[in-house]
């Protein structure tokens, strides 16, 4: 009984340490939201800039 | 009389500002995607919620000290957004309780589809907010105890607290899951007997 805490708090481990991997976005995805991020910002600069402070 | 004006210095910070946040944010892009999915949001959901955290972000990009790493910052903006999030959808949703395994991955979705994560986001889902919230940071982010419970907003023994118990009960879920799909095949109704 005590083995099988073990190997599973091993198997616990394991699977925290391969979910520390960042999978990476894909471009279609990254692209759609960092142009929406553009959109956004350039809006809310509008009216600063406007008001030229 | 015509005045000329010369372009606004404070124009030129401002598209600066602009920039150097995009480019911070690009950076972490892939990082918020996974960090919103571990918190429990579902897939359809990371977009727009990722969207308010850098509205957040750029708001308060002239205030934050960029010279320290901006993940728990951005971890904190993440747990917040989508705690109250969960709030509004308690409210709106009359079907709260939609399990995240169930979700069907949309085109995007295959970045994620592993089984041991499948089974991780699963069983995280099954604790409460708080106690996920500290363990991914803590656990799967390797963020020191100090720094989550400051993102958080917890006192260091609140978060050591919640890590102890995240810790026992994520096991419990992982153990259930694991059991729970053979015992669910065997009682399928599919599965003639």
């Amino acid at each position: 009984m005590k083995h099988d805490h073990r190997s599973f708090d091993r198997d616990l481990a394991v699977l925290l340490k391969r979910a520390r991997v960042v999978p990476l976005l894909p471009e279609v995805v990254r692209a759609r939201v960092l142009a929406r991020a553009r959109v956004t910002a350039v809006t809310l600069a509008e009216p600063a800039r406007r008001r030229g402070s | 009389m015509v005045v000329y004006r010369r372009p606004q210095p404070s124009s030129q910070a401002a598209h600066r500002t602009a920039d150097t946040c995009i480019e911070a944010f690009d950076r972490e892009l892939d990082y918020l995607f996974v960090t919103l999915r571990r918190l429990g949001a579902a897939p359809q959901e990371v977009e727009d919620l990722v969207q308010d955290v850098f509205l957040v972000l750029y708001r308060n990009w002239k205030s934050l000290d960029t010279s320290r790493p901006l993940r728990p910052y951005l971890f904190g903006v993440a747990y917040r957004l989508f705690r109250a999030h969960l709030r509004r959808r308690r409210r709106e949703v009359p079907y709260a309780t939609l399990d995240p395994e169930d979700d069907v991955p949309g085109p995007e979705g295959s970045f994620q589809s592993k089984e041991s994560t499948r089974l991780l986001l699963a069983a995280l889902a099954r604790l409460p907010l708080s106690r996920r919230a500290a363990l991914v940071m803590h656990e799967i982010d390797e963020v020191p105890v100090a720094d989550v419970a400051r993102a958080l907003s917890l006192t260091r023994f609140g978060t050591y607290a919640r890590l102890r118990k995240g810790r026992k009960e994520l096991a419990a879920a992982i153990r259930r899951l694991s059991k729970g799909e053979r015992s669910d095949e065997a009682r399928s109704p599919f599965v003639r007997s």
